[in-house]
């Protein structure tokens, strides 16, 4: 069988074993980082705004279907009316959008003090992963920029569609 | 397999991993490899099972007005098939896979329960079995594999069907919360000494997203079942509008689990074709960090997407629209995923085996189905082709396609590792062409079918509706994919017996499962190996990647017993060793009692349940006996005297802990959620009789905060050393219990309704009564400890220390589910009014 060699790499394929008496040469830590962030700010930037978009979610789901369609008989105006319907939606979605926003500022920060982890530039983290602390950072980062649009999609609903 | 270590320490280490031969042997095998091509050997005869079902149904669709079948036959087909390949196939085949490769990949020696890893295996077989023998009787499953009642109701199928359904799924899901919660421990606490976070395999994202989905998701579906046994069996009314309850709350309970059930049965997969694409581009995969991130986001958004199943209940628009949106935002986690695929292909240099072309031909099916799949999130277009044979395709490319594709591909990648020979490159070749060609011919006419009005679940159709040709081509494409899969049989069979010798890394491949022999020794790895890059054995290839060298060999032994090292969840740093358990019988055993008690439930018979149940604690109570084994405290290793299996978030055991917490947490969320849903949905009064009595409830809430204190109190002084204190609020906290229970059947007897009177009694009972379930599983727990685990821990014992941590920490999760339910059912009647 035919085996290419890695892409841009030369090299045998077969490793000569590590043996190192007493694990001298053992590997270094994988996050050296870790102490300049604290783990609250890590992973409140990694999870805090896909909690706040689970609480939007679910809260103004309960809300819109509670005040559109109690009961058996769907209603077209708000069993609590329009305006407090409105008020509670866009009370929720305000809350869910600072949350999302102070996560991804969360995760920013925790990005800025540990991106030079390891060596290489941001694209090469993205690539290899490497630096434990930065990587949940730059996770962190994409995460909460992610639900922080479904967050603001929901927003838009609730602005443009506020009714039963 | 080339190692450092000595001849007579290799010989400890097989004595201590092996298990015996002999059928005695094989039932009580507990390694992780093992189980893992049990898993995969049961999934693919289920598959073969739901392949020919599907036979049998596109030979009756092949042509209009056919009656090869009758309705009934078909409606049983149709239901059994979806049930086979989602739950018994999809599901399991990787459940397959992450036992076998897991603790290769992570450089661990076995999984963190390897007890529970049995026992996981044991129940699936059980209920594959179990809803297999519904075909004893004729009374298959028969309400399709998503069950919608009111038509599942007893009223309108009276049969044994829809028990088997209920019944197995629930046996199904205990099966798979539990191997759930091994995965996420065995992720957190047994990867080898720095394999930190951002090291880890995609496989591994994929499968740990897909376990603590499992963990969030599985008890609404078996909150759900079991509110449609109680309704089919002891006239409850969950389910039934008549008396207050819903036939929509079936869909929110059956979806809020389905949707992220669809994750379960893809991210793993696409893990796969994340690990194996690398090895045939020979690159790294590009944008690993974006992968696994993508991998985790979808896993999470997919709880946010239950509604778009029900855009065509009639639920207001408003609510649909938030769904609608999260539906279409998924498709940038999902998307992610596809562009790093094409661009390691694109970057790399492919290397096109059969295990590539199946991981490329995934490629195409994944986009197919994902576009088709995003078009329903739009609920104009959903409400047009809902029920239509377009989302049958869609589901078919997600399943064919996202599924089996990475399976086999998958398989053709490690087949190697778990038998030491190849699988036939030829005969793979053929394999693709005609399953990738089958599933296309076969699925890609659905949408057409769909598109021109075709419904799902109709046993036929007229002729003049113009559907026979296309129906003709999808028949003749799932018979050439049905092929496709026998090729693979095939070649599997052959190559048991002819295959080319594999050796230790046939491809080159550059993650740790491939640094030991093939097929691997029962301890895995002599040495354990210290990893510094994400890809161990390409690291003198990539010398930029990782923090330094890994220790492939030449790292420590741990060779008093069966052990492996505790390490730390972020970065894997050595915090114990663990002390894994020998080979039992008592998985098997309590697997087999709980399929008895389902038998018990099906016919009914309170006897055999009975005898069930008596069998299952007695097991329960067998399996934990203390396992011989060192008593030291600590044990020397390279990285200085680490403490036996640890304690707190050091232990496995505390996390198995939290994970159980967890689920169970989830199910009493369900659980209330369905008590506030029929509040808001019930045309019945609500709550029945008016707002609930206080003074009895009061009380009782009084006994179960100060129980939780008098216990927490004697957990510290114990820590403390005075253990006499410990044990004497462990009998007081056991007493509060038995008289919060006391309290609980007096208020039932002051109560003017019962289960059976309408809705809102259904719920009551059922939420306290499995409050009160949960309040004599704590007291259990408490007696147990006080004869036996606080002794051992005023002994030093390290898991008598432990067994105090975790019941406390159960007790401290009733009392503060207690404090839900109470805020719940008998507050907030006060707060509406």
């Amino acid at each position: 069988m035919i085996q290419p060699t890695l892409t841009g790499i030369s090299g045998s394929s077969e490793r000569d074993p590590r043996d190192v008496a007493g694990l001298a040469g053992k590997p270094s830590h994988p996050a050296p980082s870790r102490d300049q962030v604290s783990p609250f700010l890590l992973w409140f930037g990694l999870f805090g705004a896909a909690a706040a978009w689970s609480v939007q979610l679910i809260a103004n789901y309960a809300i819109a279907a509670h005040g559109c369609f109690p009961r058996l008989v769907p209603l077209t105006e708000p069993v609590f009316g329009q305006a407090t319907l409105t008020l509670w939606l866009v009370a929720i979605s305000i809350f869910a959008t600072v949350v999302g926003a102070l996560a991804v500022v969360a995760a920013l920060v925790s990005w800025r003090r540990t991106s030079d982890e390891t060596g290489g530039e941001a694209h090469w983290l993205l690539e290899t992963g490497e630096g434990r602390t930065r990587f949940m950072a730059a996770a962190g980062m994409m995460a909460s920029s992610v639900f922080l649009l479904a967050i603001i999609f929901h927003f838009a609903v609730v602005v443009l569609l506020g009714h039963c | 397999m080339a190692t450092t270590v000595d001849a007579p320490t290799v010989a400890t280490l097989q004595t201590s991993w092996e298990t015996r031969r002999g059928l005695r042997g094989a039932i009580r095998s507990v390694d992780h490899k093992t189980i893992g091509i049990r898993y995969l050997v049961t999934s693919f005869v289920f598959l073969i099972l739901g392949g020919l079902e599907a036979s049998a149904m596109r030979a009756q669709l092949s042509q209009p007005n056919l009656h090869l079948l009758s309705p009934e036959q078909y409606n049983q087909l149709f239901s059994v098939h979806g049930v086979t390949m989602i739950f018994l196939y999809a599901a399991p085949v990787l459940s397959g896979f992450s036992n076998y490769i897991w603790p290769l990949m992570l450089g661990s020696r076995d999984m963190a329960f390897p007890r529970l890893n049995a026992l996981s295996y044991w129940l699936f077989l059980g209920a594959g079995i179990f809803i297999y023998s519904s075909v004893l009787i004729g009374q298959m499953p028969n309400a399709g594999w998503f069950d919608y009642v009111p038509y599942a109701e007893r009223a309108f199928d009276p049969g044994r069907n829809v028990d088997f359904y209920a019944l197995g799924l629930l046996l199904l899901g205990v099966s798979t919360t539990v191997g759930s919660a091994n995965f996420i421990v065995t992720l957190f606490k047994t990867r080898a000494p720095g394999m930190s976070l951002n090291r880890l395999p995609i496989v591994v994202w994929g499968t740990l997203t897909a376990s603590f989905a499992n963990l969030f998701a599985i008890p609404s579906l078996s909150a759900a079942l079991i509110f449609l046994y109680l309704d089919r069996r002891f006239g409850t009314h969950f389910y039934d509008a008549s008396a207050g309850g819903h036939p929509l709350l079936w869909q929110h309970l059956f979806w809020v689990f389905g949707h992220p059930w669809v994750y379960v049965i893809v991210l793993p997969a696409m893990g796969i074709v994340s690990d194996v694409i690398p090895t045939f581009t020979r690159r790294p995969l590009v944008g690993y960090t974006f992968v696994a991130l993508a991998t985790v986001s979808t896993g999470i958004l997919g709880f946010g997407v239950w509604v778009h199943h029900m855009f065509a209940t009639g639920l207001p628009p408003l609510g649909m629209s938030f769904f609608s949106g999260v539906s279409m935002i998924i498709t940038i986690p999902s998307a992610v995923g596809v562009f790093a695929w094409l661009a390691t292909i694109w970057y790399g240099r492919p290397w096109f085996t059969t295990s590539f072309m199946f991981m490329a031909g995934f490629i195409v099916l994944f986009v197919i189905g994902g576009v088709s799949g995003v078009m329903t999130a739009a609920v104009p277009f959903d409400l047009q082709l809902t029920d239509t044979y377009f989302v049958v395709a869609h589901i078919h490319y997600v399943l064919a396609g996202i599924n089996v594709f990475p399976v086999i591909g998958g398989l053709y990648y490690w087949f190697p590792k778990m038998t030491g020979r190849m699988l036939d490159e030829r005969l793979g070749k053929w394999n693709f062409w005609v399953m990738f060609i089958g599933v296309n011919v076969a699925f890609l006419p659905m949408h057409l079918l769909g598109l021109l009005g075709m419904p799902r679940r109709i046993y036929t159709y007229d002729a003049g509706l113009g559907w026979g040709t296309t129906n003709l081509i999808v028949t003749i494409g799932a018979y050439l994919f049905a092929v496709g899969v026998l090729l693979f049989i095939i070649n599997v069979l052959v190559s048991l017996r002819r295959g080319v010798i594999a050796g230790d890394n046939p491809w080159d491949a550059g993650t740790l499962e491939w640094s030991t022999s093939s097929p691997p020794p029962p301890y895995n790895f002599a040495t354990i190996p210290i990893v510094g890059s994400r890809h161990p054995l390409w690291e003198d290839r990539l010398p930029t990647e990782g923090s330094g060298s890994s220790i492939i060999r030449g790292g420590p032994v741990l060779d008093q017993g069966r052990e492996t090292f505790g390490t730390s969840i972020l970065d894997a740093e050595p915090t114990s060793v663990m002390q894994m358990p020998v080979d039992s019988s008592w998985p098997f055993a309590l697997a087999v009692a709980l399929t008895v008690v389902c038998y018990g439930l099906l016919l009914p018979s309170n006897a055999l349940a009975g005898i069930g149940v008596v069998a299952a604690a007695a097991c329960i109570i067998g399996w934990l006996e203390p396992m011989p084994g060192s008593i030291a405290a600590r044990i020397d290793t390279v990285f200085g005297a680490l403490p036996v299996n640890g304690q707190g978030r050091h232990a496995a055991a505390w996390w198995g802990m939290v994970c159980v917490i967890a689920t169970e947490a989830s199910f009493f969320a369900y659980l209330l959620a369905s008590y506030f849903y029929l509040a808001s949905m019930s045309s019945n009064p609500w709550p029945t009789g008016g707002p609930p009595a206080l003074k009895l409830v009061i009380i009782n809430t009084a006994i179960l905060l100060v129980s939780s204190l008098v216990l927490e109190t004697g957990r510290k002084k114990g820590e403390r050393g005075q253990s006499g204190a410990l044990r004497i609020s462990i009998a007081i906290t056991a007493l509060l219990g038995i008289s919060f229970l006391l309290l609980q059947a007096l208020e039932y007897s002051h109560k003017t309704f019962t289960p059976t009177t309408d809705a809102y009694g259904s719920l009551f009972y059922a939420i306290t009564g499995f409050h009160g379930a949960h309040v004599f599983v704590g007291v259990i727990m408490l007696v147990t400890l006080f004869f036996r685990g606080s002794r051992a821990a005023a002994r030093g014992s390290g898991s008598g220390w432990l067994s105090v941590a975790n019941v406390t920490m159960y007790w401290h999760f009733v009392d503060v589910v207690w404090l839900f339910v109470f805020t719940s059912l008998y507050l907030s009647p006060y707060m509406a009014r």
